[in-house]
């Protein structure tokens, strides 16, 4: 198979004569003249890596090469980064930016540039949240474990037998003797969770802990002393002193006292830090978006939350909708400017118009998609898909059944694969 | 009665000269404008030329890629020596 593992960068990353037997397999990289490049390694390969949310991505900088049985790492010009003198290279699972390298059983974290961010002489790493500014849980060769910053410099002394991936502020999750505790950062403790299992430090760490006892959820003081009573079947802090908890099969929104702010009638619900609102769904779908002050201020299919270009865009009588934080509706030339074609519905049927309403593609689709980065948008009739080009031209009759699809998105004549995760095009 | 100071014996005002100067300043200001929207139209075609993705691509048991511009799209490179590969 082929990884372009930057989609901006003239570098693929082709696997071939793949041994399923004995699992070995040969590694080459192609530019887009397929000029085979990079050619005085063994093996090349894109670095992986998973977020929190099993979302596979790619390093876009650098590559892991092999020789001789060892790894070093080189840039997308094919220049080295870090000479092939290591017996593993890998990313640091959900951490951007850090990858782990290890050289005689031990391990250190170097960043894509090449630069040494911990040396290698850990036992174990782990990030404590996605970024390496977070810090790292680091554990030594005598088994203990502690906490470092980005500089290898010590946050949490080396005394613990583990440390959650939990921390707020200066309050981190530790394991001693087979118990959970929060422990501020020079090491004195400030709850013992007797035996519960600590979930989270709240956004306020004084307020306490999100804790579980058998399957249920509830809220403990720093004191010990119960907040909220270990009554639900889920429990997350949306905001501080908000949670979104869950009750049986439904989901609803209370607050440090237990008090209930929003019903529990839904069958989940998410909040947007950045957007300040909360996002539920029903059990056919369908979502209510409430703003701060819990009430409802939009309903539909939502199809987006740009965070980054602050809009929504919801599906409403099947058609796409779009919306500010504010909640006021927005024109959808507004919100992408750069496009040459939206979508328009007429007699139940789908076209597309231009910025200025005039008809570009004839109202003659039971469906459409908006249109991408590239110009293109997806087209439906007769339960098929095909493409149309920025300027209305049919560049793909409708003719792939896509119905199971969780994306529909076209490039020219070509369609997304199935595995969002593998990021290819397919006819 | 006066006729204003232009009918003294001073010279006349030369209007043919004051057309050619105003002509020459609305020359001025086109070339201007088109040199401003020539370069600013360059800019553009350097941003499509320089925007292109690449993306992995599937065909007949054949990988691939193709580019997001519309001249190669359709044209995919297919990695050599892949037969074997899934």
């Amino acid at each position: 198979m082929i990884v372009v593992p930057n989609s901006k960068e003239d570098v693929f990353l082709c696997t071939f004569d793949v041994n399923y037997d004995d699992g070995t397999y040969s590694t080459k990289a192609l530019n887009s003249k397929n000029e085979e490049i990079f050619t005085n390694y063994e093996q090349i390969e894109a670095i992986s890596n998973m977020d929190e949310n099993q979302n596979l991505s790619y390093d876009g900088k650098v590559l892991r090469v092999e020789n001789g049985g060892k790894y070093g790492l080189i840039n997308m010009e094919g220049n080295e980064v870090l000479p092939c003198e290591y017996d593993a290279i890998t990313a640091l699972q959900g951490v951007e930016n850090a990858l782990l390298v290890s050289k005689d059983g031990n391990y250190g974290i170097v960043d894509d540039e090449g630069k040494t961010l911990l040396p290698t002489t850990y036992a174990e790493i782990q990030g404590l949240g996605n970024k390496t500014t977070d810090g790292f849980i680091v554990k030594n060769t005598d088994g203990k474990y502690g906490v470092v910053d980005i500089s290898n410099g010590q946050v949490l002394a080396m005394n613990y037998d583990g440390i959650l991936k939990l921390h707020q502020g200066d309050y981190y999750v530790v394991l001693e003797g087979g118990k959970q505790k929060v422990v501020k950062k020079d090491g004195t403790e400030s709850l013992d969770a007797n035996g519960n299992e600590i979930t989270a430090i709240l956004k306020k760490p004084e307020d306490g802990v999100i804790y579980k006892d058998g399957e249920k959820y509830g809220v403990m003081s720093l004191s010990g002393e119960n907040t909220i009573d270990a009554t639900y079947d889920d429990l997350k802090e949306a905001k501080s002193g908000i949670f979104i908890a869950k009750t049986g099969e439904n989901y609803g929104i209370i607050d440090l006292s237990g008090n209930t702010l929003v019903e529990f009638k839904y069958r989940g619900v998410s909040y947007n830090e950045k957007a300040d609102l909360y996002v539920a769904e029903d059990e056919n779908y369908n979502n209510e978006i409430l703003n701060s002050n819990y009430e409802v201020k939009l309903t539909g299919i939502l199809t987006d939350l740009d965070d980054e270009d602050g809009y929504i865009e919801l599906r409403q009588d099947d058609e796409y909708k779009y919306y500010n934080f504010r909640f006021e509706e927005e024109k959808e030339s507004d919100v992408f400017p750069s496009n040459t074609l939206f979508v328009s519905k007429k007699d139940g049927k789908y076209g597309f118009v231009d910025k200025n309403g005039s008809v570009v593609v004839d109202y003659i689709y039971d469906d459409a998609t908006s249109q991408n980065a590239f110009g293109y948008v997806a087209i439906k009739k007769d339960g098929k898909w095909g493409a149309v080009d920025r300027n209305g031209k049919v560049v793909q009759e409708p003719t792939y059944d896509l119905e199971d699809y969780l994306q529909v998105d076209f490039i020219g004549s070509w369609y997304l694969g199935k595995d969002l995760n593998m990021n290819y095009y397919r006819k | 009665m006066s006729r204003g100071r232009r009918y003294d014996d001073e010279p006349k005002l030369n209007l043919k000269k004051v057309f050619a100067v105003i002509i020459l300043f609305v020359v001025i200001i086109m070339c201007i404008v088109m040199i401003k929207g020539i370069l600013s139209e360059d800019k553009e075609r350097q941003n499509v030329t320089t925007s292109i993705d690449y993306f992995a691509a599937y065909q007949n048991n054949k990988w691939g890629v193709i580019d997001s511009s519309r001249k190669y799209c359709n044209r995919p490179i297919i990695c050599r020596n892949d037969s074997s590969s899934k």
